[in-house]
């Protein structure tokens, strides 16, 4: 419960760093953006003080003469035109005047020198908003633009729909004697957001691999904490189990003991020779688990010592069982050997505790009737030993766990079978100092084999 | 009186067994979980004494079990187990 908490929150503590990484990225965008602004805005400033300076109609002289002089002609179209014929030409007026400024202004050209001069990158889009336009007479004013709109006669107003964008450089209000107009200058910067962005490349970059360092570090951390959680609960099951199998055997030794204090037991002799029979073995079943403990414990740090000799191996299976078989004849067995004899080197008390391991294990983990098979071949240099069982099989996820430490399979089983879960480790380490290899093959329901392979030294 | 004893250790199960009659009780004696209810059913039982861990179905099951079918019988369960967790 708490690793799932602890997991929730580091998730959580990650996501806000990630979101914190982000704020801080569109933070200092908006920073630079700021700075660009107000670098560049200066230099317009001080170029357009220049300008009119240097020219006071900012420029715009041949501007102002040319709508002059389209003023002065276009009262025709007011006297000689009605309706949709006027307003048909009202439009062509609005975009005569806003061609002659595209034409004719020389602020645009201005800028980009005054820019480049400075050094800042000169390419810029530049444009004009008329907000106000009327043709003036004797008469009077005729508006043709109104507050962005085209004023017509026979029909609706339409109103311009211009593009808020750049920085406004000027308002310029003017006032002739055919026309007065109102309009604004802006100046849009095409380059800045890669301007920008070329600036940050550095602090995008440290960011990104920050961001990239941490997220891995948290996922290592994460599945060390899960790794960790699993083996303290395999050791904790383990002492669980360990402290039960050995208090078994001496609660079995204590109560014999007591039963040795009574004197009507006394009496029958017989009972004296099962009272002490039943404390040998329940006392060497309790040497044997404690010698498989520290073995165990023992290997952690050293190697492990074999002794060597040199065995026939198919009398020595033979005998195994033989006795394996007296002791629990219920069990049905086969036997297949080949028929040259296979001489081996091998630590027969430790090869004895692997085969009786296996044996014990098919016992814990059969169901209804046991039916064990044993068969021995050569094949190249190898000796190989195929044990079979009817049990209860192991799925193929478990069988990659099985020969690792404290590992016991998970079933309502598990509380009914006795075990420390160090049977099959104990088998397959001593199967590696042999220099040899151990495999299963199990099928959930139907049963397993353990393959054993041996090398024969000659 | 009649007692029901479950226990799969047989050397274990053996030597209660020879206490209590000493005491002149009369077990009925099972090795597994499913015996043990099977007997429990058969025979009028009139104390139980079960292990823990047991094949096939636990102690623990077994007792719900005998416990459905008779609320007031006495059950003792024998363990080895004193872990925190396992109280």
């Amino acid at each position: 419960m708490k690793t799932r908490l602890v997991v929730i929150f580091s998730l959580i503590a990650l996501i806000i760093f990630l979101l914190i990484q982000f704020y801080i990225i569109i933070n200092v965008y908006a920073v630079r953006s700021n700075e660009f602004d107000s670098k560049y805005k200066s230099v317009l400033d001080e170029s357009m003080v220049e300008l009119k300076r240097i020219s006071p109609n900012t420029g715009m002289d041949s501007v102002y003469f040319y709508m002059e002089k389209t003023g002065f002609y276009s009262r025709q179209l007011f006297y000689r035109e009605e309706g949709a014929r006027q307003d048909s030409g009202r439009t062509q007026l609005v975009e005569a005047f806003n061609n002659i400024i595209s034409e004719h202004e020389l602020i645009t050209d201005w800028i980009s020198y005054k820019l480049d001069l400075a050094g800042l990158d000169k390419n810029i889009e530049s444009g004009f908003r008329i907000r106000n336009l009327a043709i003036l007479d004797r008469v009077g004013a005729i508006p043709l633009i109104y507050n962005d709109s085209i004023i017509y006669v026979s029909m609706e107003n339409q109103h311009i729909n211009y593009e808020e964008k750049g920085l406004l450089l000027d308002k310029f209000f003017v006032e002739y004697n055919f026309f007065t107009i109102e309009y604004e200058f802006y100046v849009d910067f095409t380059e800045k957001q890669k301007i920008i962005i070329n600036e940050l490349y550095v602090v995008l970059i440290l960011i990104s691999l920050s961001v990239f360092i941490v997220a891995i570090v948290f996922i290592f951390t994460i599945r060390n904490l899960m790794r960790q959680k699993k083996i303290s609960d395999l050791k904790s099951d383990f002492i669980n189990n360990m402290t039960h199998e050995l208090k078994t055997p001496l609660s079995t030794i204590s109560l014999a003991t007591q039963g040795l204090a009574n004197p009507e037991l006394l009496k029958d002799k017989d009972q004296v020779k099962n009272l002490s029979g039943i404390i040998e073995q329940q006392s060497k079943h309790l040497t044997r688990l404690i010698d498989q403990i520290l073995d165990v414990s023992i290997w952690e740090k050293n190697e492990i010592k074999l002794e060597k000799s040199v065995v026939d191996l198919q009398n020595f299976l033979k005998e195994k069982f033989k006795v394996f078989n007296l002791d629990n004849p219920e069990v049905s067995y086969k036997e297949f050997y080949p028929e040259e004899k296979i001489f081996i080197e091998f630590d027969e008390f430790q090869i004895t505790v692997v085969l009786n391991n296996l044996l014990d294990n098919a016992i814990k983990y059969c169901k209804g009737k046991l039916h064990i098979s044993l068969s021995l071949e050569k094949i190249n240099n190898q000796a190989i030993i195929r044990f079979s069982d009817n049990g209860i099989g192991i799925s193929s996820e478990n069988q990659k766990m099985i020969f690792s430490k404290f590992f016991r399979v998970d079933t309502p089983l598990k509380h009914n079978t006795k075990g420390l879960g160090l049977g099959l480790f104990y088998v397959k380490s001593i199967i590696d100092a042999h220099g040899g290899t151990i495999e299963v093959e199990s099928k959930r329901g139907t049963g397993t084999t353990f393959i054993i392979s041996l090398p024969i030294n000659s | 009186m009649k007692i029901l004893l479950v226990e799969d250790e047989r050397d274990f199960r053996n030597l209660l067994i020879t206490f209590l009659q000493l005491q002149n009780f009369e077990i009925v004696q099972a090795d597994d979980g499913e015996e043990g209810l099977k007997l429990f059913k058969e025979n009028k039982i009139e104390l139980c004494i079960l292990d823990v861990m047991l094949p096939k179905m636990d102690g623990f099951t077994l007792g719900q079990k005998i416990r459905g079918l008779d609320a007031s019988i006495p059950i003792i369960f024998l363990t080895a187990r004193n872990m925190k967790e396992d109280r």
